[in-house]
């Protein structure tokens, strides 16, 4: 047994070069002459072989079990590969982030040039109004002088031509009156009247209403003289589509409601930015009418009175007066108005 | 597999010479890709490109683990000409080809490969295959993997590598038994 292990030894050392060159030679000396030993270390050389073999066989086996390398599974042990991964979620994540943002981003961008601008416009309307405010009173001195004595000639004319049709002082009032209250701006428009504070809005219609009426001789163009404010607010339009241009045919119309003659006028949709419902009438070199916030092509020639054009779309009848800015559209509701219109 | 530590080529060497298995997948995943395209262009099928792959790693492997390759040049080259030597070697036996490409043969790599395996050794082989999982293990250590004894006891949980060495005399003297008693009956037989 001790011998068998000895020779196990010698024969693995000799195999595996662990030898010195005097032990190798001493050792294949023996072998020469010891047949049985040579016999011995022949077997073992085939066992070692064997079990070599079986190492071999064994690591192939476990190169079989792995078989086809999937060209990702080679890849993913790979740094690059995880790197270059990364970078394509970050960027992802970022397509991500990035198509939310916008939509909130120029939404509040937008709220905010929006909530200046009606500031704004409130502050200049604020001051303009006070401005106002002192005009219509100094203006309110002259007119109660003026109405007294426009009163009287008034009363003179009646008076002298017992034909014509009696118009008391409390009727006109009551006329004016009424025309004042007729006299609508559109709901969107923003109304010229406004100052900052409600009370002082009042205040100033009530004072219109009390100078107003004497003052009225020419309703329909004093009415709409009052509402020409001197100081209106400039509504800077910005860049906004064109909708549509149109050339209308309008029937010019007399005082008596004859149709004397028609003109063309060039009607500009625009669309309304913010909304609002303006519009601007320049008579030169052309007729021309430009207007926000009335649905495209929808306004109806009824006929020009005088400076004004009247157009009608759905059932508001507008009154264009010649301006070179935009103002606010004006809805007329005077009736003589509407029937000099309707007449023809 | 997934983000497993890939090994450079040094570390692949030194863990090759270790015997380390993750070495040896490694080696042959590296050279999976370049092995198959040039068998599948070479009249072979993939099952041939990873049967050849898998001996070319092996033996390379071996002549690593023994010192016996020149690593002037990278571990890839040594599979990709043992690969080409094998395969025209197979395409030969099986009459694909009748001629030596001489360009095929790399000047700077030669790699001898013992082809002629004795019946004798295949016998042993498959008696060791049948062996316990300790006396295989133990053998294949050894013999195989030329493992230090107090190695081969650290990894198999041996007291020491007396314990080990012991142990290998026990496995190795049942194995000659066992093949000199089938040797006898098969010589018997023939």
């Amino acid at each position: 047994m001790e011998e068998n292990n000895k020779n196990i030894d010698l024969f693995d050392d000799y195999l595996s070069g662990k030898m010195s060159d005097a032990e190798k030679n001493a050792f294949e000396l023996r072998l020469k002459q010891d047949p049985e030993l040579k016999a011995a270390f022949e077997l073992h050389q085939v066992l070692v072989d064997g079990i070599k073999e079986a190492g071999r066989a064994e690591a192939k086996k476990l190169l079989q079990k792995e078989g086809a390398v999937k060209y990702f599974g080679n890849l993913w042990g790979q740094k690059w590969t995880i790197a270059s991964a990364a970078i394509f979620l970050m960027f992802f994540a970022m397509y991500l982030v990035i198509d939310k943002l916008p939509s909130t981003f120029n939404k509040k961008q937008f709220d905010k040039t929006e909530a200046i601008s009606k500031d704004d416009i409130d502050d200049s309307r604020g001051e303009k109004a006070s401005k106002r405010e002192e005009k219509t009173a100094s203006l309110s001195l002259q007119d109660s002088i003026m109405e007294s004595e426009s009163v009287d000639i008034d009363r003179n004319e009646v008076e002298e031509e017992a034909d014509a049709q009696i118009h008391s002082e409390e009727e006109l009032i009551s006329e004016s009156k009424i025309d004042i209250d007729n006299v609508e701006y559109h709901q969107d428009a923003p109304k010229p009247e406004t100052s900052t504070g409600n009370d002082a809005k009042r205040s100033q219609s009530v004072d219109k209403a009390k100078t107003s009426p004497a003052k009225k001789t020419e309703p329909s163009e004093s009415i709409f003289n009052s509402n020409e404010i001197p100081g209106e607010p400039e509504i800077t339009v910005a860049s906004s589509g064109k909708l549509s241009d149109t050339i209308l045919l309008i029937p010019l119309i007399s005082d008596t409601g004859s149709i004397k003659d028609s003109m063309n006028v060039k009607i500009t949709y625009m669309a309304s930015p913010l909304n609002s419902k303006i519009f601007k009438y320049t008579t030169s070199p052309n007729h021309m009418i430009e207007v926000y916030g009335i649905p495209n092509k929808s306004l109806i020639p009824l006929g020009k009175i005088n400076q004004d054009i009247y157009l009608k779309s759905g059932k508001i009848i507008y009154r264009f007066r010649p301006v070179p800015e935009y103002v606010p559209l004006e809805i007329e509701k005077r009736k003589e108005i509407i029937k000099l219109l309707e007449k023809k | 597999m997934l983000f497993k530590k890939r090994l450079k080529e040094k570390e692949l060497i030194a863990a090759l010479k270790e015997g380390r298995e993750d070495a040896l997948l490694q080696l042959y995943r590296d050279n999976y890709t370049s092995v198959r395209n040039y068998i599948t262009r070479n009249n072979g099928t993939y099952d041939d490109a990873e049967d050849v792959l898998q001996d070319a790693v092996i033996v390379v492997w071996e002549k690593v683990k023994l010192n016996q390759l020149e690593l002037h040049v990278k571990l890839s080259t040594f599979v990709f000409a043992v690969v080409k030597n094998k395969w025209l070697k197979q395409l030969r036996k099986n009459g694909r080809i009748d001629y030596v490409e001489e360009h095929f043969k790399s000047p700077s790599v030669e790699v001898n490969e013992e082809q002629m395996v004795d019946e004798r050794v295949t016998l042993v082989k498959d008696m060791v295959e049948k062996l316990d999982d300790v006396c295989k293990k133990l053998l294949t250590y050894f013999y195989y993997h030329e493992m230090e004894m107090d190695k081969i006891a650290e990894n198999m949980g041996f007291a020491n590598a007396n314990v080990a060495k012991s142990k290998k005399y026990q496995c190795f003297k049942k194995l000659q038994e066992q093949f000199l008693n089938q040797y006898k009956k098969s010589d018997f037989l023939d």
